[in-house]
């Protein structure tokens, strides 16, 4: 998948995940919720190990680059288009 | 985007209130060299910042200007909890209760409400690196003046973390500037 593609698809899993955050932080019990929950935290991470190892760190602590310290390489998320 | 993480950057535990510290501390919360205008100085400068280095160096020292707020609310929160009211009289802490309890509100010590007059975010890679180490040292002055007045080492240690902590961001935005070998990329 290219990282255009990836980079949505990982948008629409955390959006997915975070609003079950908030849910859940309302419905704490809800087993539905919950298992939703780590049904999208599993694609999300999926996803993510993906991008991370294909086209850098999406936070700084992702970076594994030896050779240089890739997190500052551009572009950075308000310059895409 | 930005995530929350569960703990504090550097631990805050402070067993007896202290009113009159308190309201010496908010400074670094609402006034015009604390920690809220830090984030949004570097997180609002990093846009016009044509460097991809700087723009790291914007972001990780403004996210990490955040979880510094939580630490100054922590401190804030730590010092005003089971007060009596004799103690808030004493400790000069009756004006800010009357208005905000003990919520957490950014002010100044004299009470003043946090502005963005406090910061600037020019456009101009000098210029703001420049008001950037400005702003760390006065922040590091800032912390230097309230440990001239706490002597509760369980409030001196965070204290004087976050006070190493603006050291440590005024050498990373000066650095670009003064090493040839290490110029802006």
């Amino acid at each position: 998948m290219n990282e255009h593609d990836l980079l949505i698809k990982i948008q629409k899993y955390s959006l997915a995940l975070h609003e079950l955050v908030l849910y859940l932080d309302t419905h704490p019990q809800c087993p539905m919720a919950l298992a939703l929950f780590d049904k999208y935290k599993m694609l999300k991470s999926d996803a993510e190990n993906e991008y991370v190892n294909s086209f850098g760190p999406i936070c700084a602590e992702q970076s594994s680059n030896s050779d240089h310290w890739d997190w500052i390489d551009g572009s950075w998320p308000w310059e895409r288009s | 985007m930005w995530n929350y993480e569960k703990k504090l950057q550097f631990p805050v535990k402070i067993k007896n209130s202290d009113p009159r510290m308190a309201k010496l501390i908010i400074a670094q919360l609402g006034g015009s060299d604390g920690e809220l205008g830090a984030a949004l100085r570097y997180l609002n400068q990093r846009y016009a910042m044509p460097y991809d280095s700087v723009k790291g160096v914007l972001t990780d020292i403004g996210t990490e200007e955040l979880a510094h707020i939580e630490m100054i609310s922590a401190i804030l929160y730590q010092l005003t909890r089971d007060m009596s009211i004799e103690e808030i009289k004493n400790g000069g802490f009756d004006a800010y209760f009357v208005e905000h309890t003990t919520g957490i509100y950014p002010a100044s010590p004299t009470g003043v409400p946090f502005t963005a007059a406090y910061l600037q975010s020019k456009g101009d890679t000098i210029t703001d690196l420049t008001e950037d180490m400005a702003a760390e040292q006065k922040a590091r002055t800032t912390y230097d003046n309230i440990l001239r007045f706490a002597d509760d080492p369980d409030v001196r240690e965070p204290i004087k973390f976050l006070r190493e902590r603006e050291i440590v961001h005024f050498q990373r935005f000066g650095e670009p500037k003064r090493k040839p070998s290490n110029r802006y990329t």
